[in-house]
């Protein structure tokens, strides 16, 4: 930062007006009662600003020009910054309510999932979209199967966990519950305690059944079952095959939209597993660690 | 940037209006030694501060004491902004500004102007005690109070 200006998402900016902000907003935290922080946490006040300045400028492209054009006020910007995480925060509530009513029987069973949902309810009782709107004050433990890139930030982060979330609810809803418990038990043991992904091991075993001709709704697949995967992969290219497969799956469960590209996502970061295990000199074995038979009851 | 600067430094010199009255005036040259001091200590202590409001709540609360002198004035001004960023830290953040000044200005005068016994002992104790929620110590200076 220089004396007579920044740069924020394009446009220039005067340095003064930015120190105010963060003079307010210093003042806003402290509730007046200092005027002086560690710097930590008025780093965190600055990151707070630029987070809710960009995030107006990403939501709203063509606002952000027309200020640019009649005088860049970085406090008008931040203002709406606010205002747009604070309607992000709207939209997220709703997608939390429908990750908790629309659940699955097989992810309510997990204790991670159920320990996110009550993070995410923390996460709206914590988060402050004025002073720390870049901050994520909760902690997610279920594992998404595509997870959240790192560089995104706040509400944002939040958002994005939950459509992700209500996406692999969606796909794992469109199981038999019962036979997905078992086969996850079969494959990973006790998994209601287990911080694991269940939405890619499910269309695994589905995109497993759909390639040598098994119904996708039905995912377990047994030992020959797994010989017959081995027989089937070995004598074709993997990728082309996976990806017909993913179509496969998608048509018989029905999946669309957002969930359909997990499928994909799911299906392309197979597809070097499966060249792994058929490697190996017991692929049968090799592939029992990844399609999962139902258990023998 | 340079006029928030400018707009700070002649606040602090508009206190002397007040100050005078008990023999302290910081002119020009004393206070950019103090604003210099004041960068440091900040600096050392982790800590950034908007405007100069500490200085002049420390000038407002310090300016009547008589164990401060016009020779030492600045130095002194200087050592109490350290020791104030210093226990702002070690309070947690747990005590405002125009509190934490109170406090140090009824220590300084209890141990007559020495910054050293004043800081080193019960006021760390005080504010040590405020972090953790604790009852408030007693002072060694009170001891003997109603003994006799």
């Amino acid at each position: 930062m220089n004396d007579k200006g920044l740069e924020i998402i394009g446009g220039s900016y005067n340095a003064d007006e930015l120190y105010a902000i963060l003079e307010r907003n210093c003042f806003l935290y402290t509730m007046g009662e200092s005027t002086t922080l560690p710097e930590e946490t008025a780093r965190e006040l600055m990151l707070s600003i630029l987070y809710c300045v960009r995030l107006h400028g990403t939501m709203h492209p063509g606002a952000a020009a027309s200020s640019l054009r009649t005088g860049p006020s970085l406090r008008a910007a931040y203002e709406a910054g606010v205002e747009d995480a604070k309607a992000l925060t709207k939209r997220a509530r709703l997608l939390h309510s429908d990750a908790s009513r629309h659940a699955p029987a097989a992810l309510i069973a997990c204790a991670p999932f159920k320990e996110t949902l009550d993070a995410v309810s923390t996460f709206f009782a914590l988060y402050d979209a004025q002073l720390f709107a870049h901050a994520i004050p909760c902690e997610l433990v279920y594992p998404l199967c595509r997870p959240v890139e790192e560089r995104v930030q706040g509400i944002e982060y939040i958002l994005s966990y939950l459509r992700t979330l209500n996406a692999e609810s969606d796909i794992l809803a469109r199981f038999p519950q019962t036979e997905l418990a078992n086969i996850f038990h079969t494959g990973l043991g006790y998994y209601e305690e287990q911080v694991v992904n269940l939405c890619a091991p499910a269309v695994e075993n589905a995109l497993g059944c759909a390639l040598i001709g098994l119904d996708p709704l039905h995912p377990g697949i047994d030992e020959s079952g797994r010989r017959e995967l081995a027989d089937a992969l070995i004598h074709g290219e993997t990728a082309p095959m996976l990806n017909d497969a993913a179509g496969a799956v998608c048509s018989a469960l029905h999946i669309e939209g957002a969930a359909r590209g997990l499928v994909f996502h799911i299906t392309e970061a197979l597809a070097p597993r499966l060249d792994a295990a058929l490697s190996s000199d017991e692929k049968t074995a090799a592939l029992s660690g990844i399609f999962f038979a139902q258990a023998v009851l | 940037m340079l006029d928030i600067a400018k707009r700070n430094t002649e606040g602090l010199l508009a206190l002397n209006d007040y100050t005078a009255k008990y023999g302290l005036t910081l002119d020009d040259k004393a206070l950019a030694l103090v604003l210099g001091r004041r960068d440091a200590a900040l600096a050392e202590q982790g800590r950034v501060e908007f405007g100069s409001e500490v200085l002049k709540k420390l000038i407002l609360a310090f300016a009547d004491s008589d164990f401060i002198e016009q020779d030492t004035y600045a130095d002194t001004m200087s050592s109490l902004l350290e020791l104030f960023y210093y226990f702002k830290g070690e309070a947690g953040e747990l005590i405002s500004d125009v509190e934490l000044a109170e406090l140090m200005r009824s220590k300084f005068d209890k141990y007559e102007g020495d910054l050293e016994y004043m800081s080193g002992s019960s006021l760390s104790s005080l504010v040590r005690a405020r972090r953790l929620g604790e009852d408030e110590p007693e002072d060694p200076l009170d001891w003997d109070d109603g003994d006799e």
